[in-house]
């Protein structure tokens, strides 16, 4: 299956993760009033850890659709997406930290004491911080590949 | 760094960028990289047919000057 060009995989993953910005971008706005008038959780609550969430997400979300949009220009290795996957990086980190506030938040202030959601906090905190990892090692591999193929075009 | 004195040589034997592009078999846009130090490598074929066609060595074309090369 062709992966670049406009007919190509990178385009309808393209379109799939605008579709999934602006639904995130609502669920996030409307999500801690709609937890506190059905199950009663505190507004403050809510806001304190789905929106910084939120907004990490939407970024990370945004980058990638940069990112599979020079798929669909036939031109993966560029400067361009060797900083997108540095920045994507360094807000998965910064989620990652944001997680760890959360974990704390919820132990202190709101005196949390079920295992199964500590755990998947925690978890979460390790998810995050694994994909910045991950991100910094394939912005590497990209600016390693955008200099050869820099070197390969320059080759007369 | 290498310095590439293409158009020295050019010059001295009176040929223009198209000429020599259309005679060596690269386009004038490759060779106005190679002219003005902005390529990265030769091919030994290119540097074979660019000495053929213009009746010199690699060593009229090539010359070292010392420092760091410029990096875009």
């Amino acid at each position: 299956m062709k992966v670049m060009g406009e007919k190509g995989l990178g385009n309808i993953l393209k379109v799939t993760l605008q579709i999934c910005l602006s639904i995130g971008i609502t669920t996030v706005i409307i999500l801690p009033f709609v937890l506190n008038k059905c199950l009663g959780l505190n507004l403050l609550n809510c806001f304190v850890v789905i929106y910084p969430n939120g907004v990490i997400l939407s970024i990370i979300t945004y980058k990638f659709i940069k990112l599979f949009n020079s798929l669909t220009k036939n031109n993966p290795f560029c400067v361009e997406n060797v900083k997108i996957l540095k920045t994507t990086g360094i807000v998965a980190l910064i989620g990652s930290v944001i997680w760890i506030f959360n974990l704390i938040f919820e132990i202190i202030v709101i005196k949390l004491d079920n295992i199964v959601f500590i755990a998947t906090l925690i978890f979460l905190c390790i998810l995050y911080f694994g994909v910045s990892i991950a991100l910094y090692v394939l912005s590497e591999l990209f600016k390693k590949a955008t200099e050869y193929k820099e070197e390969n075009e320059l080759t007369i | 760094m290498i310095i590439v004195n293409l158009d020295i040589i050019m010059a001295k034997r009176k040929i223009t960028s198209f000429e020599l592009a259309e005679k060596v078999g690269i386009t004038q846009a490759n060779l106005s990289i190679l002219k003005n130090n902005k390529g990265k490598a030769i091919r030994f074929s290119t540097l074979d047919k660019i000495c053929e066609v213009l009746q010199c060595t690699p060593g009229d074309i090539l010359d070292y000057e010392g420092g760091e090369e410029e990096n875009d």
